[in-house]
C-alpha cells in the first residue's frame, strides 16, 4: 500500500477539518448553518439523521477520478461512500431514494445504483472544498470514467449538486 | 430455359442483408439522436437560469422589507446558488452549447460579469442599506429580459432540432419502408428462381431417367439376342466340331491330320469366344450368379491346367502354395474360368515359359497370382486393358477385351478384387483375390450294404474320392453313412441288426424301400450318383 497518498489523503483531511474548525470559530454558532445533510425515513419521515461537513469528512473518504458534463477534463472527487451515509439511518434497503438540491430540484435514484456502483457524496474537487458556487457543499458523483455504461443522461441528472436532503419513498 | 446461374442466390442474399443493414443503422442513429435532444439539460439549465435570479430578486425584497442579518444571509445563499447556475457556462460539455446558444448576444456574459460586479457589494452590505438593496432590485430587472430571451433561443433551436430529427426519422421510416418493399420483391425474385430451377431439375431428372430406361431397354435386348444367337451358334458348331472329331480318329494324311487339327483349334476357339459372348451378356443383363459350394484347391487347379493344356498351354507352371487349405467355399466354375480367361489372356503377350499361374490364400480369399517375365514391351497395351487402364468403350468391345471384360465382370460379381503388381525380379504379378473362406475338410466312412458284388463295384467306383473310403465289410470301426440296397431282403431285422452295428451313422435306402421310415434318407433312383453324393454330403453337413 503507497505510503504517500495515504499521507497526503490524511494532510488534506486535516487540512479540510482545520478550515472547518476556523470557518466554525469565526462565524456565529449556529446548529443549523453547520447541517449540510439530513436524511428522513419512515411514514411522513418521522425518523431523521443531519449531517454536518465535519460527520462527513470523518467518514470512511473514496477519491474517484472522473468527468462529467459540466466540468473540464478528469476531476478527482473525495467525499464518503453513498450507501456508507445511507447506512447510517438504515436507508440502504430502501427501493428508491428522493435527494432533494438547495433550490428544491430534485431526482429519485435506485438505492441499487449504490450498491452497484462506489458513488459518493463528494466534498472534495482536486483537493479543494466544494462551494456553494461551485455545486457545492455536497455534490452526488458516480465513476463514470470506469463504467462505460454511466455515460447516459439519465446518469447525469442523478448527479445532483448543492444536495440537502436524502429521503426515502 | 437458361440455367439460373449458382451465385445470384447469394448475391440476392447479400444485397437483402445489406439494405437490412442501412435500415437498422440509419433507425438506431436517428432513435439516439432524439433520445439525446429530448434529454439534453441545456433547457433546464436556462430555465433554472430564470428562476434563480427570480429567487434572488425575492430574498432581496425580503430583506429589505425585513432588514435582518438573516434575510441577507439567505440573500448571500441565493446569490451563491444564481452564481453556480449563471457560470456552469464556464466550464464542460453544456457550458459549451450555453456559450453557443448566447453567442452574437452576449446574455450570459452581461450577467455573469453584473454578478462579479455586485460580489463585493454584496459581501459588505449592511441589512440596513436599503438603497443599495433597491439599486440591485432594479438592477436586476433587466436581466430578467436577457435570460427570458436567451430561454427562448435554447427553446426555439430545441423545436428546431427536434424537428430536424423528426424529419430524419420520417425519411428513415421511408428509407425502412423501401427497404422492406425491395426485401420483398427480392425474396419474391429468389421465389421465383428457385421455382423455376426446381422446375427445371425435375425436368431434367425426367428426361436422365426416361433415357437411363431406354438405355437399359435397349441394352437388356442387345444382351438377349446375344444370348440367343450364342445358342444358336453354338449348335451349328459342335455339329462342326463333332464330325471333325470323328474324321480325326480316321486314318488320315499328315497334311490333312494338320488340317483337321486346325479347324478343330479354331472350332474350340470359337466355342469359347461364344461361352465368353453368353456369359458377357448375362453380366449386361444382371442374370449372371454365383453357385458357391466346397470345393478342393488341388481341383480347381487340375481344372485350369487342363483347360489350358487344350488350347496348347500344356507347358504352362501352375501350383498350389504351400500352406492353401484344402478346401475352400466358392464357385469353383466361375473362378476356374476367371483364371483360364486370364492365363490365356496374358500368354497372348507373354511365351509360356516366362509365365506362371499360382494359388494361396490369406485367410479369407483365394489368390491367384499369375507372374509374368519380361517380354515384348508393345503388348504392355494388352495389361492396361486387363486392368480397365484403357478407355473402352461399350460400343467399342473388340475380340481382344472380350476376356478381360469377362474376366473383370466375374471377379466384381464374386467381390473380388484384382490388381496389377511388380514381383520380384522385374517380374509383373496379375493378382486377383477372391473371397472363400476355408472350408473343414472330413472324410466319409461308408458302410455299404449290399448282396451284389457288382453294384458295390459301381457304387465304389463312382462315390470313391478324397473325403469319402469305404468301410471292409468286417470293419468294425464306426462309419458316417451306411447304404442300404433295398433289394436286401428282411429289411426290418437287417436294419436292426445295422443300427447296433453302426449307431448314430447316417441310413441312406437305395431305391425305394417297403418301409421309409426306419431310413435317414432315401435315395430313389440309385443310378443317379450326383444326387446320391450330393444327398450324402449334405446330410452329413447337417
Amino acid at each position: 500500500m503507497p505510503v504517500k497518498p495515504v499521507l497526503a489523503a490524511w494532510a488534506r483531511r486535516a487540512a479540510v477539518m482545520a478550515i472547518l474548525a476556523i470557518l466554525a470559530a469565526a462565524r456565529p454558532a449556529s446548529a443549523d448553518d453547520d447541517i449540510l445533510l439530513t436524511l428522513s425515513r419512515g411514514p411522513d419521515n418521522v425518523e431523521t439523521l443531519a449531517f454536518t461537513l465535519a460527520d462527513l469528512a470523518a467518514m470512511p473518504q473514496v477519491t474517484i477520478r472522473t468527468d462529467n458534463e459540466w466540468t473540464d477534463g478528469l476531476v478527482s472527487y473525495t467525499g464518503p461512500l453513498v450507501r456508507d451515509v445511507l447506512e447510517r439511518l438504515a436507508l440502504q434497503d430502501a427501493l428508491t431514494l428522493r435527494f432533494t438540491a438547495a433550490n428544491d430540484y430534485y431526482v429519485d435514484i435506485p438505492s441499487s445504483d449504490f450498491r452497484r456502483y462506489d458513488a459518493i457524496i463528494a466534498i472534495e474537487a482536486d483537493g479543494k472544498p466544494l462551494s456553494r458556487r461551485d455545486k457545492g457543499p455536497l455534490w452526488v458523483m458516480y465513476p463514470i470514467s470506469e463504467h462505460g455504461e454511466l455515460r447516459s443522461q439519465e446518469i447525469y441528472s442523478r448527479l445532483i449538486w448543492q444536495v440537502v436532503r436524502i429521503e426515502s419513498l | 430455359m437458361r440455367p439460373t446461374p449458382r451465385y445470384l442466390g447469394l448475391i440476392v442474399l447479400l444485397a437483402m442483408a445489406g439494405f437490412a443493414a442501412v435500415g437498422f443503422f440509419t433507425i438506431r442513429r436517428d432513435v439516439e439522436d432524439l433520445r439525446v435532444i429530448s434529454q439534453d439539460n441545456i433547457l433546464w439549465s436556462a430555465t433554472q437560469m430564470e428562476v434563480e435570479l427570480l429567487r434572488f430578486e425575492l430574498s432581496l425584497a425580503e430583506l429589505r422589507s425585513d432588514l435582518t442579518e438573516e434575510a441577507l444571509e439567505d440573500v448571500r445563499e441565493r446569490f451563491d446558488i444564481l452564481w453556480s447556475r449563471v457560470f456552469l457556462m464556464s466550464r464542460g460539455r453544456v457550458g459549451q452549447v450555453m456559450r453557443g446558444y448566447d453567442e452574437g448576444f452576449g446574455s450570459l456574459k452581461k450577467i455573469a460579469t453584473y454578478l462579479e460586479e455586485i460580489d463585493p457589494v454584496l459581501q459588505a452590505l449592511h441589512p440596513e442599506d436599503i438603497v443599495t438593496i433597491e439599486r440591485m432590485q432594479v438592477e436586476l430587472e433587466g436581466f430578467q429580459q436577457e435570460l427570458r430571451l436567451y430561454t427562448l433561443r435554447v427553446v426555439r433551436a430545441d423545436t428546431v432540432a427536434s424537428a430536424l430529427v423528426r424529419d430524419r426519422i420520417q425519411s428513415s421510416a421511408q428509407t425502412t419502408a423501401i427497404v422492406s418493399i425491395a426485401a420483398v420483391l427480392l425474396s419474391v425474385l429468389s421465389l421465383f428462381l428457385i421455382l423455376r430451377e426446381n422446375r427445371r431439375q425435375r425436368e431434367l431428372v425426367r428426361l436422365s431417367r426416361q433415357h437411363a430406361e431406354e438405355a437399359e431397354l435397349s441394352s437388356r435386348a442387345k444382351s438377349r439376342f446375344l444370348t440367343m444367337m450364342s445358342h444358336e451358334l453354338r449348335n451349328p458348331l459342335n455339329g462342326v466340331l463333332g464330325p471333325l472329331a470323328l474324321l480325326d480318329q480316321t486314318e488320315l494324311g499328315g497334311v490333312q491330320q494338320r488340317l483337321v487339327g486346325q479347324a478343330q483349334q479354331c472350332g474350340r476357339s470359337m466355342l469359347q469366344m461364344l461361352a465368353g459372348l453368353l456369359d458377357y451378356a448375362e453380366m449386361q443383363d444382371g442374370r449372371l450368379f454365383l453357385v458357391r459350394a466346397p470345393f478342393s484347391v488341388a481341383e480347381l487347379c487340375n481344372s485350369v491346367r487342363e483347360a489350358l493344356a487344350s488350347d496348347g498351354a500344356a507347358d504352362l507352371a501352375v501350383k498350389v502354395l504351400p500352406g492353401t487349405p484344402d478346401r475352400l467355399d466358392g464357385d469353383v466354375d466361375r473362378i476356374c474360368q476367371i483364371f483360364v480367361h486370364l492365363t490365356e489372356y496374358v500368354l497372348e503377350a507373354r511365351p509360356t515359359e516366362n509365365v506362371s499361374l499360382s494359388f494361396g490364400h490369406d485367410g479369407k480369399a483365394l489368390v491367384g497370382e499369375i507372374s509374368l517375365g519380361t517380354g515384348d514391351a508393345t503388348m504392355d497395351w494388352k495389361l492396361d486393358l486387363l486392368m480397365g487402364l484403357s478407355d473402352v468403350a461399350a460400343d467399342q468391345v473388340s475380340a481382344d477385351a472380350l476376356r478381360p471384360l469377362i474376366s473383370r465382370g466375374l471377379i466384381a460379381t464374386a467381390r473380388g478384387m484384382l490388381s496389377l503388381e511388380d514381383g520380384p525380379g522385374g517380374r509383373q504379378v496379375i493378382r486377383v483375390s477372391l473371397p472363400a473362406a476355408p472350408v473343414k475338410s472330413e472324410r466319409i466312412r461308408i458302410h455299404l450294404e449290399t448282396r451284389s458284388s457288382a453294384l458295390a463295384t459301381i457304387y465304389q467306383a463312382a462315390l470313391r474320392s478324397e473325403r469319402v473310403t469305404f468301410a471292409e465289410p468286417e470293419d468294425t470301426e464306426p462309419v458316417d453313412v451306411v447304404l442300404v440296397d433295398t433289394t436286401s431282403v428282411g429289411e426290418d431285422p437287417l436294419m436292426s441288426r445295422l443300427r447296433e452295428r453302426f449307431p448314430g451313422a447316417l441310413f441312406v435306402s437305395l431305391g425305394l424301400p417297403q418301409k421309409p421310415d426306419i431310413f435317414d434318407d432315401v435315395v430313389e433312383i440309385p443310378s443317379d450318383v450326383n444326387g446320391l453324393r450330393r444327398s450324402i454330403f449334405s446330410r452329413v453337413a447337417s
